[in-house]
């Protein structure tokens, strides 16, 4: 933390402590109350010479469950890698984007229809604007750091809210465009959310829960769509890359708004547990979405049953 | 027994109890009478004649000149008898500055005849306002403090959660400054705000120059606040104190060998013992453990006739831990636990002063320590330097007229540790990640020297002046003229006009080669100012003064420098951010690259309109002003409101003396601060939060201030001195003022970040 960050730190959080922190107010950021475009996922999260990415979004709605693109009018652009993109509208607008085309709920975007419509800038050298050096391949006993700068994609979608009026959500991703060979990394897969150590698999039938109970819950990534990565430790020891999970519910009262997961050198899993309170009645829908270092993203649903 | 135990008891035992000393009481002891006795008939000084006021007694020397000091202020009478001439009884008004009172003695044969010049002459300098130790006693909304006083005058912006800072005719607080006895204090209050770092009862005055000062200061091109010391009182010791919610204090003054005066003060604060048996213990909870002291020292012999001799130490220390429950006491207090934040510093300055029949002369070297350090688990940034200077000043009275020259010379060794994220800059992305270790010591000096006049040609004074200066850091001269012209338009009204260019040096932390630029160079103003005090009758005067200052080569953060975050305030922060990096820039630093191609502007109206009357006084303070900044033309070229800029700000504020009790009330109505509303939100799926878009760059402005605040004082006059009972309370009314916005995760709900609530400050003051 540099001096200014300390300083201003400490003179925020006396200030804050005196006046009343913000906080998320009556409803958390965990809270499902209406349309959201919760993730947009990239696979694969990053993009090497030539090479292409198949993206889509998961937009959903206030019961938690998933709006067709179609549906929800949904829009996807690519923004230039050359510039930041701090406003959506204003820095990738129509006239600054590459409109990209969904079959389905897929859209598929080529790095070398981002280079055609964008080229880089004369000024550009070989190590980029971001980035050290590095082959970027997988050689141990770490993988190595590649060149790359971040490529916007913007999501739009219009969805009609539960009381009729519609509501615009925007979301940014930002994936990894290199002019390394060889980088290949996965998107994380999530094979089961833990509730009290209980595995359930997403897509299965409702997860009973006593109404008003309390449960632990954790979430286990799927190791085979894990990338390998070094640890901190020195020397250092090649384990599955550590995932962070957030989490989103319709209904009931989550602990945390996020979880992570981990796992040593003998590949056995470290996983954060939070707490889940049920509703007093009806039914929830939770949605987990998994994020790794690299930007690759993936997600799940699981239904809870209150009974 | 610590000594956060033994000095409140030992203050508290003393102000309840008294210190016991014989005597009549004594006045305020704070005035100045000088002049010259001469013969009526030959126009000859008349050496030896006495020359009293109350209990105060001097004689003339062979030039006939005297000098009364420790008078009351006010209407006083003066008193003089010489062998052979009539005695002279001559009422006097002592101002603020003294009174000059050269009385002509007629033989003792023959009709009087008494020439008395009892006015202070006008002074050039655009009007200061000034306010005396004792108002700042009673003032409404103060706590007692010095500096806090002082927004209730014209020019001064409210700063936000009553922190510190001097936002004066709106420029930064960083390009203020204040002087305590011609040395420049580093920082004014503990901990931002809590107090100031020198007990008003030590004070004499406090002028305020919000603007257009004279070229006898430099290296600032805001306002400067001089602070005057009082020297102790010499006929017997004394012994006072004071006791409040957050600190006791004790002061003494006595006579000193050659018959000189002590005066020793020393306060420390309890806050720290308040909150560790207030705040909840156990897992995850926050140890806070803030604490200050202060301490000042001062010897003085002589007078300015015979040489006077002031020998000056002062100290402030300030230490704030935030450490964890869970970490066990002792080790809570290590240097390297939790968030630790310490600011210290000292100055012993040793003064001479003489006048030498129409020359006065006055030399002052200092030196000093200091400390500013933020750390988090024992790393961060660390500041310590050993700064030193010297003052001399000659003045040579020439008839009516007046030159003046001095040095100011001010420098030393600073050393500087940091460890974090450098500045993002040329060769430095935003987003690298990367840790720099920098440990660097420098020697540097700004050099500076003056010369002024004072040319009255009749009913005006034409005061120009020069300054030119060096600076070390930046390895610049600059040149600085300035001029003040003041006129007598009639008996009750005098016409201010001042004109000045003003540099000021960038700091050591903004040419640092890692954390900020070494190429940068100083930023300058040009302040201009015209007024006209009005002294009407029945003790009220109205002062109308109205300010245009632009500014040039001011420091901008141009990697973000067309962003919200360097103009001023997200919509994360809605201002605050922003608003607490202009407070903290000058002691902590700004850790950013920038580059000297910023300007301001600022322009307004103040006016003071101030009545006092046997038993009341009051005051109606207003400005209206608009300060204004831009960014780095390559990338804005746009005009943005300044964070703390406030077009309108108006201070009502009386008080009124009833028997034994004193009440006082201050209503402060302020501007809200501009703000960067939303402009949009968008979902970051990689953060999996949302992220605001900023809409115009502080074009919503907060609600306005309101604010009124109480003041009870009880007092019971003794023998032995004075104990006075004062019950401050600010915000009296519990307003919830907004000063800061604040809003749900996807920026769908706006909420205000209140500003402080009710907030009494209760003390017992013994006064001997």
């Amino acid at each position: 933390m540099t001096g200014r960050g300390a300083a201003l730190a400490a003179a925020l959080a006396a200030t804050l402590v005196a006046a009343g922190c913000a906080d998320d107010g009556p409803v958390p950021s965990s809270r499902i109350a209406g349309p959201r475009l919760l993730a947009i996922a990239a696979d694969p999260p990053v993009l090497g010479p030539g090479g292409a990415t198949s993206l889509r979004a998961l937009v959903v709605d206030g019961d938690g469950d998933e709006v067709a693109a179609a549906v929800a009018r949904l829009t996807l652009r690519a923004c230039s890698p050359w510039r930041p993109i701090q406003d959506p509208d204003r820095d990738c607008g129509p006239d600054a984007s590459l409109p990209l085309a969904l079959d389905g709920e897929v859209a598929r975007l080529d790095a070398d229809a981002v280079l055609a419509r964008f080229p880089p800038p004369p000024d550009l050298d070989g190590g980029g604007p971001i980035g050290g050096g590095g082959d970027g391949g997988d050689a141990p006993p770490c993988p190595a750091a590649y060149p790359h700068v971040e490529l916007a994609v913007v999501a739009d979608a219009t969805v009609p809210g539960d009381d009729g009026v519609t509501v615009r959500l925007t979301a940014i991703k930002r994936l990894r465009l290199t002019w390394v060979d060889d980088v290949v990394r996965t998107v994380p897969r999530i094979s089961a959310l833990l509730i009290d150590d209980v595995p359930v698999a997403p897509g299965t039938s409702p997860v009973a829960v006593d109404a008003g109970d309390e449960v632990v819950v954790a979430v286990r990534p799927a190791p085979d769509a894990l990338d390998r990565t070094c640890d901190g430790a020195q020397p250092p020891a090649r384990v599955l890359e550590p995932v962070r999970i957030h989490l989103y519910a319709t209904a009931g009262d989550l602990g945390a708004a996020s979880v992570d997961a981990r796992h040593d050198a003998a590949d056995v899993e470290q996983l954060d547990t939070t707490t889940y309170v049920a509703p007093m009645a009806g039914a929830a829908v939770l949605w987990a979405v998994a994020v790794d270092d690299d930007g690759g993203i993936g997600w799940a649903r699981f239904d809870v049953a209150v009974r | 027994m610590s000594p956060r135990i033994w000095l409140p008891l030992a203050a508290l035992a003393l102000t309840l109890l008294g210190a016991v000393a014989p005597g009549a009481a004594q006045g305020t002891g704070r005035g100045r009478i000088g002049g010259v006795v001469t013969d009526a008939a030959t126009g000859a000084p008349v050496p030896g004649a006495a020359v009293s006021v109350g209990q105060l007694e001097t004689t003339t020397d062979d030039a006939g000149r005297f000098e009364l000091t420790g008078t009351d202020r006010g209407p006083v009478e003066l008193i003089v008898i010489a062998d052979g001439f009539e005695v002279g009884l001559v009422p006097v008004t002592v101002g603020r500055r003294g009174a000059t009172a050269n009385v002509t003695l007629t033989p003792a044969a023959g009709a009087e005849i008494i020439e008395v010049e009892g006015r202070a002459p006008v002074e050039p300098e655009p009007y200061t306002y000034a306010i005396t130790g004792d108002e700042v006693r009673t003032l409404p909304g103060s706590g007692n403090d010095a500096l806090k006083a002082l927004q209730s005058l014209p020019g001064v912006a409210r700063v936000p959660f009553g922190l510190g800072g001097l936002v004066l005719r709106g420029a930064s607080p960083r390009d203020s400054s204040v002087y305590l006895d011609g040395i420049e204090v580093p920082i004014l209050y503990h901990f931002g705000g809590l107090a100031s770092f020198y007990p008003s009862t030590l004070l004499d005055d406090i002028d305020l120059q919000s603007g257009s000062f004279g070229a006898r200061w430099g290296r600032t091109q805001g306002g400067v606040v001089v602070l005057t010391s009082r020297p102790g009182r010499a006929d017997r010791w004394r012994v006072g104190s004071e006791v409040s919610l957050i600190d006791a204090s004790l002061r003494a003054e006595g006579p000193a060998p050659g018959h000189g005066a002590w005066t020793l003060g020393l306060r420390r604060s309890y806050v720290d013992a308040i909150l560790a048996a207030a705040l909840p213990s156990g897992d995850g909870a926050l140890t806070l453990a803030p604490r200050y002291w202060d301490g000042q020292l001062r010897y003085d012999r002589g007078t300015a006739a015979t040489g006077q001799l002031s020998a000056m130490l002062f100290f402030s220390d300030d230490l704030l831990r935030f450490a964890s429950a869970d970490v066990a006491p002792a080790d809570a207090m290590a240097d390297d636990a939790g968030l630790r934040y310490v600011s210290r510093f000292a100055r012993a300055a040793v003064r001479y002063q003489r006048q030498l029949a129409a020359t006065d002369l006055s030399v002052q070297p200092w030196v000093g320590l200091g400390e500013v350090a933020v750390t988090l688990d024992g790393e961060g940034t660390a500041r310590r330097y050993l700064p030193m200077g010297v003052r001399a000043d000659v003045t040579r009275h020439v008839g009516r007229h007046e030159i003046a020259a001095g040095v100011d010379v001010q420098g030393g060794r600073a050393a500087f540790s940091a460890r974090g994220q450098p500045a993002p800059g040329p060769g430095v992305a935003m987003d690298e990640p990367m840790e720099v270790a920098r440990a660097t010591t420098r020697w540097d000096a700004d050099v500076g020297a003056w010369t002024e006049g004072q040319l009255r040609v009749g009913p005006a004074v034409i005061a120009p002046g020069l300054r030119l200066d060096r600076y070390g850091l930046s390895d610049e001269w600059v040149l600085d003229p300035r001029l003040a012209y003041a006129q007598e338009l009639t008996a009750a009204a005098t016409l201010r006009a001042a004109i000045g260019r003003y540099h000021q040096p960038p700091l050591f932390t903004d040419v640092d080669p890692v954390y900020g630029n070494p190429r940068l160079t100083s930023s300058a103003a040009t302040q201009t100012s015209l007024g006209v005090e009005v002294r009407l009758p029945a003790d009220a005067t109205v002062a109308v003064t109205g300010f245009a200052s632009s500014s040039d080569h001011l420091p901008v953060d141009v990697v973000t420098g067309a962003t919200p975050a360097a103009a001023g305030g997200t919509s994360d922060s809605g201002g605050v951010g922003s608003i607490t990096g202009e407070l903290t820039d000058d002691q902590f630093g700004a850790y950013e690259y920038r580059e000297s191609v910023g300007r301001g502007r600022s322009h307004g109206v103040e006016v003071l309109v101030k009545r006092t009357g046997p038993r009341w006084v009051g005051w109606l303070s207003y400005t209206w002003s608009r300060s204004e900044r831009t960014g780095d033309p390559r990338q804005d070229l746009g005009w943005r409101p300044y964070v703390l800029d406030q077009p309108h700000v108006l201070t009502a504020l009386g008080t009124t003396t009833l028997g034994r009790w004193q009440l006082g009330a201050r209503l402060r109505f302020a501007s809200g601060n501009p703000y960067t509303p939303v402009g949009g939100t968008y979902y970051d799926s990689d953060a999996q939060r949302y992220q605001a878009v900023d809409g115009a760059i502080l074009s919503s402005r907060l609600p306005a201030f309101v604010q009124l605040d109480l003041r009870v004082d009880r007092g019971w006059q003794r023998p032995w001195g004075t104990l006075k009972l004062f019950l401050d309370v600010q915000n009296v009314t519990n307003r919830v003022n907004p000063e800061g916005v604040s809003y749900n995760f996807d920026y769908t709900e706006r909420r205000y970040t209140r500003g402080l609530p009710v907030f009494p400050s209760l003390g017992v003051e013994y006064t001997p």
